[in-house]
C-alpha cells in the first residue's frame, strides 16, 4: 500500500519518529485495536446517523453529508464481518481520503494516536484470507495488537453483485 | 508571457467557434446553399484561424490555410468551379485545420507532411486555372485579384512627386520622429504613445489592411497619423508589389498603455515592424500637427502634379481612372498611404490644426477618396472584423459556476424558509409572508437568468456529427446521410460537454449496426442512401435529443440470444421486445460478431446509459424490425438545481423528480391487482401500470399502514408508467444534485443524492432505472 511507503511528515516532529516510523490512529471495535495511518485521517465526528442506501451490503452503513459532499459510511465491525454495530452519540466515525475519495468509517472509538517504527510491522499470518485482505500488517504497541487497516479493500465490494 | 498564453487561449476559444461555423456553412453548401454568402463565411473562418496562427507562429497551420484559403478565394471569384469534389475536398481540408488547431493546442507535432494532399490538390485546383496561388505573385499580375493594370502609372506618378515633394518638404520622411522626440516639451501629459509602423510585404500578402488597425487605434484614444512617404521611388523605380510607405502614429489617451497598443497589430506581429514609445514629456499636439499638416501638404501637390504629369502622358484611360481617384488599389500599401495620408489627418486633428495653423485649405482639396483599399479579402475581413466585441464577452466558466452554485444554495435556502412557515407565523408576520413571497419570485427569477447564462444550442455538439457520419460512411462503405433538427434548442453547457461521447456511441451505433449496406437496402426497396435523424426539443422540464435511423432494426433474437449467452438475462425469462431493445444498453453487451473499428470494441451502448445517468438522463431505445431504430435521450434542463417532491421510504428520505411525476394516489383509493409472476400492476384510468413498491425494493421495512401509503405515479421512458409505493409523501422542493459516485460509487435505483435543509441526505430515486433493472432482477 503506497500510503505505508509515504514519507511520515508529523513524525518530523519528534525526537524519536525517525523517517523509519509511523504514526498511526488507533481506534476500537469492541476490544480489538486497529489503526491507520494519521495522514490519511481527514476528520474526527461523532456519530449522527446516516441515510440508508439500498442495493449495497450490509457493511455500507450510508450516506451522510459533510459540508456539502456526500460521504459514505462504512461500518467496520460489519465489514469484518461481526455483525452491523448499533451506533450510539458515543460511536465515532473517521473520515479518511482512499485515493481520491472520502469515506468515512464507523467505529467504536478513537483511542490514541501511535508511533510506530515501521520495522515492528508483522506479516499478517497467512490463514484467513479474510484477514490477509483487509489488514495490510500487524504491529505491536504497549503489547497490543494493533491491526493496520487496508483502506482500499475495506470500502471495496460495497456493490450487492459486486 | 501569460498575457501570450491569455491570448493562445482566446484564440483556440475562437477557433473552435470558426471550425464549428465551418461545419455548419459546409453542412448548407452540402446540401446545395451555394451561395456567396456562405462561401464568404467559410472563407473569413479560415482567413481569421489563419491570421491567429500566423500570430503565434503555428507555421504549418499556415502554410495549409494559406493554401486552402487561396482555393476557396478562386471558388469565390468562380475561377474554381465549386464542384461536389471540391465541396469533398474543403470538408476535409476543415477536418485537417481542426487537427492542426488541435496539435497547435495540446502542443504535439503533427506529420511534416500532414494534410500535403490536400493542400497539393489545393495547389493544383488553382493552378488548374492557371492562377497563381501565393505571396509570391509576381508574375500573373493580370490575374492576381482585381484590376490592377492602369491604376499603377497613376500612383507611380504620385509617387514620383511625392518623392520629390517629400525631399523637398523634408517633413514626411523621418525627421519629424526624431524632431517629436528633441522636441521642447510642451505639453506634459501622460498617455502620449508614439507608434512607428512599417509593414512588411506580407503584411498584404495576408490581406491586412493597415487602414483597419487605424481605425481600432483610433479607438483607442486621440490619433494622428503621418505617413512616411520619403522611400517612394520614382516611376521608373516602382515596383508594384513592394512596400515603400511607413507611419508613424502619436497617440493620445489618459487610459493607455503598450499592451493595448499591441494588441492592435497582435494579428500582423510578425509581418510588421512596431516600435511602441510612450512619450513622457513630448509628443506634443503641435508636432503631429505639424508632421500631418505636412504629410497632407506633400500629397496635396503630388495630386495636382500627378494630373498634370497623367495629362502628358495622356493615357485615356489613366485619366479616366485619375478623375474619379477611386479604382481598386494598385498596391494596398500605396492605397492605403493615399487614404491615411489624405483622409486621417484631416479628420482626426484638423479641429486643433484649425486655430493654431494657417492653410487648412490644401488639407482639403483632395477628393476624399472612396475607402476601397486592398481588394476583396479584406473586404471580408472587414465586415467580421468589426461585428465582434460588443455584443458578447467572454468570461470564464468558473466564475459563472460559482455564481450558479450559489444561486443554487440560494434557491434552497429560500425554500426552506418557506417551509418554516408555518400557519399561526403566516397569520401572525403577514409582511414577513409577503416579503418571502417576494423572495422566492425574486430567487426563481434569478436562477433562470443564472441558468440562461449557461444555456447553450446544442449546435455545438451537433456540429461535430457530421464529420463523424462521413468517416464512418467511409469506413463502412454505406451511403449515409445525417439530417438534424432543432439544433437551436438551449441546454446547460455541462449538459452539453457530456453529451458528445453518447450521441458519437448512438450515432456510432446507428450507422454500424443500423444501416444497411446500399445493396440490402435496395434489395429491401429502401432509398440507397440511410438517413440518421438528429434531433432535439425541449419537453416541459426535460431535453429530449432523438437519433432516428431507417435501418434494420434492432435484431431482437440476436439480442436476446447474445444477452443470455453472455449471462445478462437469466435462460427462462422471457422479456418483452421493448425490454429486449433496452438490453443494448446492459454492460458488456454487444452484439457485432465481428469486432469492427468503429462500434463494438466491447464498450458498447453502457457508456451511453451510464454517461447520460451521471448528468440525470436517461435512454430509452425503441425500434422497428425492418424499418428503423430511435434512441431518445431524456435530458434534464439543468443540473444544478431539481425539482423534486420529497417522500418517506422506511423512514429514510427519498426525493423523486417531478418532472417524471404524473400523479399521487393514496393508497386506499388505488385500485391494485395482481399478475401471474406475483408482482402488482395498478389500474388508472383503464391502464394497467406495473408497481414498485420501494420499500420492497431497497429492501427496508414499511413504516406506515398500507391504506396510509401513497402511489406516485411517475412517467419513465418512452411515455411508459410506473407506479412507486411509498409510505409518505413529504412535500415539494428544490433541490442541488450531489454525485454519490464523487466519493462512492453509483447504486442501482438511486440516481445521486441531495441535501435537505436539515443537513440530512436524501437519495434521488431512479425511475427509469428502477424500471429496466426489473428484468436483470428476474434473471439474477
Amino acid at each position: 500500500m503506497e500510503a505505508l511507503g509515504m514519507r511520515d511528515e508529523m513524525g518530523d516532529k519528534s525526537a524519536i519518529a525517525a523517517q523509519n516510523s509511523l504514526q498511526l490512529i488507533a481506534f476500537s471495535i469492541g476490544e480489538q485495536t486497529y489503526g491507520v495511518e494519521i495522514t490519511t485521517v481527514r476528520e474526527i465526528r461523532a456519530w449522527n446517523g446516516a441515510t440508508p442506501l439500498p442495493n449495497t451490503r450490509e457493511f455500507v452503513r450510508g450516506v451522510i453529508n459533510l459540508r456539502g459532499t456526500i460521504v459514505p459510511i462504512f461500518d467496520l465491525r460489519a465489514r469484518f464481518g461481526d455483525g452491523p454495530t448499533s451506533p450510539t452519540k458515543n460511536h465515532v466515525v473517521v473520515v479518511m481520503s482512499v485515493g481520491d475519495k472520502w469515506v468515512g468509517i464507523l467505529v467504536d472509538a478513537v483511542s490514541d494516536i501511535l508511533t510506530v517504527s515501521r520495522d515492528d510491522i508483522h506479516n499478517v499470518p497467512e490463514g484467513n484470507s479474510v484477514d490477509t485482505e483487509l489488514l495490510n500488517g500487524i504491529v505491536t504497541h504497549d503489547s497490543r495488537m494493533v491491526g493496520l487497516i487496508d483502506l482500499h479493500a475495506v470500502v471495496s465490494g460495497a456493490k450487492l453483485d459486486g | 508571457m501569460s498575457d501570450l498564453d491569455d491570448f493562445k487561449a482566446t484564440y483556440f476559444d475562437e477557433c473552435s467557434e470558426l471550425l464549428n461555423e465551418l461545419e455548419e456553412q459546409f453542412a448548407a453548401i452540402e446540401a446545395g446553399e451555394r451561395d456567396a454568402d456562405r462561401l464568404n463565411a467559410v472563407f473569413r473562418a479560415i482567413h481569421s484561424i489563419k491570421g491567429g496562427a500566423g500570430a503565434f507562429g503555428f507555421s504549418a497551420m499556415v502554410g495549409f490555410a494559406h493554401a486552402y484559403e487561396t482555393l476557396l478565394d478562386y471558388v469565390r471569384d468562380g475561377r474554381v468551379e465549386l464542384t461536389d469534389d471540391v465541396v469533398v475536398l474543403c470538408i476535409r481540408a476543415n477536418d485537417i485545420i481542426a487537427d492542426h488547431v488541435n496539435a497547435a493546442q495540446t502542443g504535439e507535432a503533427l506529420a511534416a507532411d500532414y494534410g500535403m494532399e490536400e493542400k497539393n490538390r489545393f495547389d493544383a485546383l488553382a493552378r488548374g486555372d492557371k492562377g497563381e496561388d501565393d505571396d509570391v505573385g509576381g508574375e500573373h499580375v493580370e490575374e492576381f485579384d482585381i484590376e490592377f493594370v492602369p491604376v499603377m502609372v497613376q500612383l507611380g506618378s504620385d509617387a514620383l512627386d511625392a518623392d520629390e515633394a517629400a525631399m523637398a518638404l523634408d517633413a514626411g520622411d523621418d525627421s519629424p520622429v526624431e524632431d517629436a522626440f528633441d522636441a521642447a516639451p510642451m505639453q506634459i501629459e501622460s498617455g502620449h504613445w508614439e507608434i512607428k509602423f512599417t509593414p512588411h510585404r506580407a503584411l498584404y500578402a495576408r490581406a491586412n489592411d493597415p487602414l483597419l488597425l487605424f481605425r481600432e487605434l483610433a479607438a483607442l484614444g486621440e490619433m494622428h497619423v503621418r505617413a512616411v512617404i520619403g522611400e517612394v521611388p520614382a516611376l521608373a523605380d516602382f515596383e508594384p508589389f513592394a512596400v515603400y510607405c511607413s507611419w508613424e502614429i502619436t497617440l493620445v489617451s489618459a487610459t493607455l498603455n503598450e499592451a493595448m497598443i499591441r494588441e492592435v497589430f497582435e494579428f500582423v506581429d510578425g509581418d510588421c515592424d512596431i516600435v511602441v514609445a510612450q512619450l513622457g514629456a513630448s509628443a506634443t499636439l503641435d508636432d503631429g500637427a505639424d508632421a500631418a499638416i505636412a504629410a497632407a501638404d506633400a500629397v496635396a501637390p503630388v495630386a495636382a502634379n500627378g494630373a498634370d504629369d497623367l495629362l502628358a502622358l495622356a493615357d485615356e484611360e489613366i485619366a479616366d481612372l485619375l478623375d474619379f481617384d477611386k479604382e481598386e488599389a494598385p498596391q494596398p500599401s500605396l492605397a492605403a498611404t493615399a487614404q491615411d495620408s489624405f483622409e486621417e489627418p484631416p479628420a482626426l486633428s484638423f479641429a486643433e490644426l484649425a486655430e493654431s495653423m494657417a492653410p487648412p485649405p490644401v488639407v482639403k482639396t483632395p477628393p476624399k477618396p472612396v475607402v476601397l483599399a486592398a481588394a476583396t479579402p479584406s473586404d471580408s475581413e472587414e465586415s467580421s472584423g468589426r461585428a465582434v466585441g460588443v455584443q458578447s464577452i467572454r468570461v470564464d466558466l468558473d466564475k459563472v459556476d460559482r455564481v450558479v452554485n450559489m444561486v443554487g444554495e440560494l434557491v434552497i435556502t429560500q425554500s426552506m424558509l418557506t417551509q418554516q412557515m408555518d400557519e399561526t407565523l403566516r397569520v401572525r408576520y403577514t409582511e414577513l409572508v409577503r416579503g418571502l413571497e417576494v423572495l422566492a419570485q425574486t430567487t426563481r427569477g434569478l436562477q433562470d437568468s443564472v441558468m440562461a447564462i449557461r444555456a447553450q444550442p446544442v449546435k455545438s455538439v451537433f456540429s461535430r456529427m457530421p464529420r463523424l457520419v462521413r468517416e464512418l460512411a467511409t469506413k463502412t462503405d454505406k451511403k449515409i446521410k445525417l439530417e438534424t433538427i432543432g439544433e437551436n434548442t438551449e441546454i446547460d453547457k455541462t449538459v452539453i460537454e457530456q453529451l458528445s461521447d453518447p450521441l458519437t456511441h448512438m450515432i456510432r451505433n446507428s450507422a454500424d449496426h443500423g444501416i444497411e449496406t446500399p445493396d440490402v437496402r435496395t434489395a429491401r426497396g429502401k432509398n440507397e442512401t440511410g438517413t440518421i435523424r438528429l434531433s432535439a426539443e425541449q419537453a416541459g422540464g426535460n431535453i429530449l435529443i432523438i437519433v432516428e435511423d431507417d435501418g434494420g432494426g434492432i435484431n431482437r433474437e440476436r439480442v436476446l440470444q447474445v444477452a443470455r449467452d453472455k449471462g445478462v438475462v437469466a435462460p427462462d425469462a422471457n422479456p418483452t421486445e421493448e425490454q429486449i431493445d433496452q438490453l443494448i444498453f446492459a454492460p458488456g453487451f454487444s452484439t457485432a460478431s465481428e469486432v469492427s473499428d468503429l462500434s463494438g470494441r466491447g464498450v458498447g451502448m453502457d457508456v451511453v446509459l451510464s454517461n447520460i445517468k451521471k448528468i440525470g438522463g436517461s435512454v430509452h431505445v425503441r425500434s422497428w424490425t425492418g424499418k428503423g431504430t430511435r434512441m431518445t435521450l431524456r435530458l434534464p434542463l439543468t443540473l444544478a438545481v431539481l425539482d423534486v417532491m420529497l417522500v418517506r421510504v422506511g423512514g429514510s428520505p427519498y426525493v423523486v423528480p417531478l418532472s417524471s411525476i404524473v400523479e399521487t394516489i393514496q393508497c386506499s383509493r388505488a385500485s391494485f391487482e395482481r399478475v401471474p409472476s406475483g408482482g402488482q400492476v395498478l389500474q388508472v384510468r383503464g391502464e394497467y401500470v406495473q408497481v414498485i413498491d420501494l420499500v420492497e425494493r431497497f429492501d427496508l421495512v414499511a413504516d406506515t399502514a398500507q391504506e396510509n401509503r401513497f402511489v406516485v405515479l411517475c412517467e419513465a421512458e418512452g411515455s411508459h408508467k410506473v407506479a412507486l409505493v411509498v409510505d409518505d409523501i413529504i412535500g415539494q422542493q428544490q433541490v442541488v444534485i450531489k454525485s454519490l459516485e464523487e466519493n462512492f460509487q453509483s447504486v442501482e435505483g438511486v440516481a445521486g443524492g441531495t441535501i435537505l435543509g436539515d443537513g440530512n441526505v436524501a437519495l434521488i430515486v431512479d425511475v427509469q432505472g428502477l424500471k429496466t433493472s426489473i428484468i436483470q432482477k428476474s434473471a439474477a
